[in-house]
């Protein structure tokens, strides 16, 4: 789906072209911030923990928020250089947080292939994401010495700030799952969002790049809305990926979100609009832990989901939290120059609607 | 996009997809109200400032520069909503003075936030001037 903003030039290509534009862009921007994480990762002291922090980053991967990191420094005027150390920062939380979800939410797969805890068991993965959340520590406290202790610490507060929202975002979801919650509305599925996805996905990456650039004209703040609900967006077309797309392409298990429980704002959609058996299934199936849920039960689930809408429904819904994504980025960066990385930015709220994995 | 599942909106679901259109109508409203919300809880970074210069007696003013420019942004973005709704009117009398209210407004927003930077200075040089805090003795360091 393109997406149009008659006031913002950006956005007159097709969906292929979009995706091919932006899967090339994420791949420049992804090359040497990998090259520097694996290169500056420990080769002495426990060669048995560095082996499984590598593993997910070594894997096939879009490497989106260190993206977006150099991507907003780049079109801000900033020096990509500077920035290379924080964005590998960026990457390495984000590793972090991928290892301990996938222990919390018990995920087989994991970029095609099994996930660290399903591979080397629950105590050795969760070492593994906090070593790897330990050497993003490590690359903000390097700042120091490269940008100055001003801008070091700007860094440093707005990574609290976004390790706290995302703290809480997944403690949010996790309560809903253990409490089997089932009254919440999509304002609870927004505010989860937001904390446990896009700060961490989009706002502060965004963030971090416009600090990077030191451009007196840009606040730190000034790609928030951008990033809010472009991440709202990817959140919900993850969401529908996991019910519709395909192994091969997703690279994670299809209908896992069902299997776990998840509250997607199609779950929430159909936990409002469901009464009588529909309602008492699903309750019950909710109410069940994963390992006693069944393939009948998630298929039952996955075509009730289908058959009522909820999933057109969110698509809808991702469709106008682009379209208000992109008229807040091209609203943000109007003063900027034109670039390819601005051209990027400006490109990714078709992307996120239009991708497959 | 995967197509996969597209074909399932048919029938019953229909319906449903059409009445979708104006709830996810709704989707950046409810988006934006959410994040309304959380940034008014970030305001709490303000009555933490106040706690720690009750207790410190200094302000810190890289982190009043941080509340103030997040204050400013907001209010700008405040005024632009109000400014789009107001430019509805079709007397031209009443756009005049919505144009007029708007650029108050902003002029407004940064002078406010151009004095509040300047308070950690006058407030320091207001806390020196006054000295120790009673039961400390000068030259001790208050030990």
């Amino acid at each position: 789906m393109a997406v149009s903003d008659q006031s913002c030039p950006h956005q007159t290509e097709t969906d292929t072209d979009t995706v091919v534009f932006v899967e090339g862009k994420l791949a420049e921007y992804r090359a040497p911030v990998i090259d520097t994480l694996l290169e500056g990762l420990p080769t002495e002291g426990a060669p048995e923990l560095y082996k499984l922090v590598r593993s997910y980053p070594s894997r096939p991967g879009k490497g989106l928020r260190s993206a977006l990191c150099l991507a907003t420094t780049r079109a801000l005027g900033g020096d990509t250089a500077a920035a290379l150390n924080s964005a590998v920062a960026v990457e390495l939380f984000h590793n972090g947080f991928l290892i301990h979800d996938d222990i919390q939410d018990d995920s087989q797969f994991r970029r095609g292939q099994a996930t660290l805890h399903a591979q080397y068991g629950v105590g050795a993965a969760l070492n593994a994401g906090n070593a790897t959340n330990l050497l993003g520590l490590r690359r903000l406290m390097a700042n120091r010495s490269t940008l100055g202790a001003g801008l070091a610490w700007d860094i440093f507060r707005e990574t609290e700030t976004m390790l706290g929202h995302t703290l809480e975002g997944q403690a949010l979801e996790l309560a809903w799952i253990r409490d089997n919650s089932s009254e919440l509305s999509d304002d609870d599925y927004y505010r989860m969002c937001l904390k446990k996805t896009s700060w961490y996905t989009f706002i502060y990456p965004c963030r971090l790049g416009t600090l990077l650039a030191r451009h007196k004209d840009f606040s730190v703040t000034a790609l928030d809305r951008f990033g809010w609900y472009l991440g709202a967006a990817f959140q919900i077309q993850d969401d529908v990926l996991n019910l519709v797309g395909t192994y091969e392409r997703y690279g994670k298990e299809i209908s896992g979100d069902l299997w776990e429980g998840k509250r997607t704002l199609m779950l929430i959609d159909f936990l409002r609009r469901s009464s009588g058996p529909d309602r008492e299934r699903l309750h019950n199936f909710l109410g069940k832990a994963r390992a006693s849920r069944t393939a009948a039960e998630v298929s039952w689930l996955h075509q009730r989901l289908l058959e009522l809408g909820c999933v057109e429904h969110a698509r809808l819904a991702a469709q106008q939290l682009v379209a208000a994504a992109l008229a807040e980025g091209c609203g943000a960066l109007a003063a900027a120059p034109e670039s390819d990385d601005k051209r990027f930015l400006l490109a990714l709220p078709s992307y996120v609607v239009s991708r497959d994995h | 996009m995967s197509d996969v599942g597209a074909g399932a909106a048919s029938g019953a679901s229909g319906e449903r997809v059409r009445e979708s259109g104006s709830e996810a109508s709704d989707a950046v409203q409810r988006a934006a109200s959410v994040f309304e919300e959380e940034l008014a809880a970030g305001l709490a970074g303000a009555e933490k400032l106040e706690q720690r210069f009750r207790a410190e007696h200094r302000i810190d003013p890289e982190e009043l520069n941080t509340i103030v420019q997040r204050f400013r942004d907001d209010g700008h973005s405040v005024i632009e909503v109000l400014a789009e709704r107001l430019g509805d009117f079709q007397s031209e009398d009443m756009r005049s003075l919505a144009q007029r209210f708007t650029k108050d407004a902003h002029g407004l927003i940064d002078t406010f936030a151009n004095l509040v930077n300047l308070t950690p200075e006058i407030v320091d040089r207001l806390t020196d001037q006054r000295g120790p805090a009673s039961g400390e003795k000068p030259g001790n360091g208050g030990q």
